[in-house]
């Protein structure tokens, strides 16, 4: 249904994916946040991700975010786990807005197309 | 990985919490309890090890008590010779269990059990927004 250059369902439907994607992650971390020897992990970041899949030639292994580990440098505590709770929530809430921004643009859209339908 | 398998993760996250609250309560609610023959040993601190676990199923890593282990640190000694524990000299061994240590553990789960119900809620919000898309 991509009409325009701009292949904006796709683009929204590949942050949607991320944000699923990052908020397992995410949720990974802070169950294991008293868990010795664990270190955060994150994603790569949705423009990284995106970048990699206009260029790369693995378009059709789809939305694949990739594993980054421990890539946070803060300190561990004593038992060698360097899970920062407030840094992981802080991430929860940004993927959560980067999920309603896609939703909000994906809907939008829609409702463009229905306009242009003429079905309001 | 899928909204359901992050709700998975946290909520296995929260059972360990939990179980981490059980053991902390146990701890408290001996902290008094000594021996009962002369010169035995009174009730021993617990704590619990946490142990990441992969989900091969789902690829996820999730969290598992692996077990719970005893503080071995010295008991104190109390003077109290009217106490039937109370060994040859008088002095009865008390629980390794530090009140203080315990309730600042209690606060660490508290706040990790809400994280991981924080998460939930968020996840919950983001499927919602998902399902309210067919209407």
């Amino acid at each position: 249904m991509s009409g325009s250059s701009l292949d904006v369902f796709g683009v929204a439907e590949r942050k949607l994916a991320w944000a699923d994607q990052r908020q397992a992650v995410l949720a990974q971390n802070i169950a294991n946040a008293n868990t010795p020897g664990y270190s955060a992990k994150d994603v790569t970041s949705f423009r990284d991700m995106l970048l990699q899949q206009v260029s790369g030639a693995s378009e059709a292994s789809g939305a694949s975010a990739t594993l980054a580990r421990g890539t946070v440098s803060t300190g561990r505590s004593l038992d060698g786990n360097a899970v920062v709770l407030d840094q992981q929530l802080e991430k929860v809430a940004e993927t959560d807005n980067a999920h309603q921004l896609a939703m909000n643009l994906f809907r939008k859209y829609a409702g463009m197309w229905r306009t242009a339908l003429g079905r309001s | 990985m899928d909204f359901t398998s992050t709700l998975g993760l946290s909520a296995k996250g929260m059972e360990a919490q939990g179980e981490r609250l059980r053991v902390i309560a146990e701890n408290l609610a001996n902290s008094a309890t000594t021996g009962t023959s002369p010169g035995s040993d009174p009730y021993r601190r617990k704590t619990v090890v946490f142990a990441d676990e992969l989900d091969r199923s789902s690829g996820t890593t999730g969290v598992s008590v692996r077990q719970v282990t005893e503080d071995q640190s010295a008991f104190p000694k109390r003077y109290d010779p009217s106490n039937p524990a109370a060994d040859a000299d008088g002095y009865v061994k008390t629980p390794n269990v530090n009140s203080f240590v315990e309730i600042m553990d209690m606060k660490e789960a508290q706040r990790s059990y809400s994280a991981n119900l924080n998460v939930m809620e968020t996840t919950r919000g983001m499927m919602m927004r998902t399902v309210d898309l067919l209407r």
